[in-house]
């Protein structure tokens, strides 16, 4: 395992590119979700009753919601984990481009080597990234919440894991892509081109098939940010949010991880490469 | 003797092209074989499928007389087609993945890549090379931990005469090592230079195989001429042993069956009452021999 990582990790040590994505996620991840409390201020300051929007923040930032505030941001489907995302679209359609997976096979790697390597990549990228997000969360916690106590500290910490999870089989979803498709550009497109279908089919088709549509799936983790707010119900506005993780959404993405893997495993190895 | 690599009745499609069509073959130990074809024959599908790149469609190979497996190949160096490298990466840092994949120690590094003179250049990236030193980085990859067989793909192409030269010397030596050769070839000349077997392989189909040096020693053609040739020729035309006549010049050169000398021949002739004025045994080259296998399936 250690080896098949390590041998993973000296294709990129000297790869500027991937550094330069690899912090520029970091950047952009942290900038959004330390610029959220000062945009907020930003808001307060303009609208002339800056006590409401204090209010609004410390419930943001509350221990323990403030994990299940920024997972959500941070995992947001059209938003910056993209970027991890083509970092690992990147990181494997160069393999086909150069013929470097070539050369792997005849030293000497089976092609679910090939692949392992490549997953465990993806869970340490994913790692990486929970990493900055449970960073930032006591930060704004501790900067922002009333009570932090052990018990509220680390009482939604399971929306890290759930974040884990999400980032995880997203990534593996663009490793999938990357694997049938080989060719950078065109993994790009449909990458995008599917970001955008399916929504659509989402808005056609019967809601009771919605949840099983891979992004779907992948993103219901995290269904919603904050639940204080959320929970003030009107007599028009009346409607249960989920303010947990639910085993039934967790095991649904697990599947498509594991369908992910398995397909990518399967086409590797019937493809001549 | 032992078997290096044994090949069973391989057969590769690529849509209606049938790229390798029941091949069978067996390399012995420390022999340095040769595979001959024009572009096209199936040499590199043949490579890429005993190196488990290329998946057959049916038949069956085993190296060192063992199951297929990840470990086997960890014992071969190859170069298939072109060089293989990252390209951001130095030659060192290169041949480090490819030590850890091989897992053979890195200390190894300094020294194959001061065999093919690149060391000097060892930090440089890969894709600041030229063709030439890429194809030499590829060598000096495929020696890393001291492989028991190398398979080199066309390894002089694209390089320079000095190059070419500079390779081929490159492989006999390491085959006076010991280790058995595998290459693949569209060059008769590199064939003949370099290797001790030789399978000719056309559209997939292995036309031919054996010692080279055999193949070099056949002598079954003879220039002949008399004073009066038509007399000749129907000597010639009766004498069961010959299977091709034809005339050229003030001469005939005849075709014989195997195992047929100008001996022979002559002494069927005085035994006719006939005087020859000259006789010639035509040795023929590898590329004639080649030229005329590929003919010969063409008819």
């Amino acid at each position: 395992m250690i080896r098949l990582l390590k041998i993973e990790l000296q294709k990129f040590i000297s790869y500027k590119a991937f550094w330069f994505m690899l912090i520029f996620y970091a950047a952009l991840l942290a900038i959004m979700i330390f610029g959220i409390p000062g945009l907020i201020d930003y808001i307060a300051e303009k609208s002339g009753e800056p006590s409401k929007f204090r209010i609004f923040k410390a419930i943001v930032f509350n221990f323990p919601d403030v994990w299940q505030n920024i997972t959500y941001v941070a995992s947001a489907r059209y938003f910056i984990k993209i970027v991890l995302g083509i970092i690992v679209i990147i990181i494997i359609t160069n393999e086909f481009s150069y013929l470097t997976i070539r050369s792997n096979i005849i030293n000497g790697f089976s092609k679910k080597d090939f692949l392992l390597a490549k997953i465990e990549l993806i869970i340490v990228l994913a790692l990486f990234s929970t990493l900055i997000v449970f960073l930032s969360g006591l930060y704004l916690g501790f900067l922002h919440s009333a009570s932090t106590s052990i018990g509220d500290v680390f009482g939604k910490m399971i929306f890290l894991l759930g974040y884990f999870i999400e980032i995880t089989s997203y990534l593996l979803f663009c490793l999938l892509l990357g694997i049938i498709f080989k060719k950078t550009g065109i993994t790009f497109v449909v990458h995008f081109v599917y970001l955008i279908v399916e929504p659509i089919f989402d808005y056609k088709l019967n809601d009771s098939i919605t949840p099983f549509l891979p992004l779907n799936a992948i993103n219901n983790i995290i269904r919603t940010p904050n639940t204080s707010l959320i929970k003030i119900k009107t007599p028009d506005f009346n409607y249960d949010f989920q303010e947990f993780i639910s085993i039934t959404d967790v095991s649904i993405c697990l599947v498509y991880a594991m369908l992910f893997v398995v397909l990518s495993y399967f086409i590797l190895k019937r493809r001549d490469i | 003797m032992e078997k290096v690599l044994t090949i069973k009745d391989l057969n590769k499609n690529y849509g209606k092209i049938h790229a390798v069509k029941n091949l069978n073959l067996e390399i012995d130990k420390g022999c340095v074989f040769g595979i001959l074809g024009p572009n096209g024959s199936g040499k590199t599908t043949t490579l890429g499928i005993i190196l488990s790149v290329i998946n057959a469609k049916s038949g069956s190979f085993s190296w060192f007389e063992e199951p297929n497996s990840k470990e086997n190949r960890k014992r071969i160096g190859a170069i298939l087609e072109q060089p293989i490298f990252y390209p951001y990466l130095s030659a060192v840092k290169n041949l480090k993945i490819v030590a850890n994949i091989k897992e053979v120690s890195d200390s190894d590094i300094e020294r194959v890549l001061k065999i093919v003179e690149l060391y000097d250049r060892r930090d440089s990236k890969f894709k600041t090379y030229s063709y030439g030193m890429k194809q030499r980085l590829a060598i000096a990859s495929a020696l890393l931990g001291n492989p028991e067989v190398l398979i080199f793909d066309e390894p002089t192409n694209g390089l320079d005469p000095k190059g070419i030269a500079e390779i081929r010397e490159l492989i006999i030596k390491i085959a006076k090592e010991g280790i058995t050769i595998i290459l693949a070839s569209h060059l008769l000349d590199e064939v003949q230079k370099t290797c001790t077997h030789v399978a000719v392989l056309k559209s997939g189909e292995k036309l031919f195989s054996g010692k080279v040096s055999d193949v070099l020693n056949v002598s079954d053609s003879l220039e002949i001429a008399s004073n009066n040739l038509e007399l000749l020729s129907l000597a010639l035309n009766e004498y069961k042993n010959v299977l091709d006549l034809k005339k050229e010049h003030n001469q005939l050169i005849i075709k014989l069956k195997e195992g047929t000398s100008a001996f022979n021949v002559n002494s069927y002739l005085v035994g006719k009452g006939i005087v020859v004025t000259h006789l010639a045994e035509k040795k023929k080259s590898l590329e004639n021999q080649f030229l005329e296998l590929l003919k010969e399936r063409d008819d």
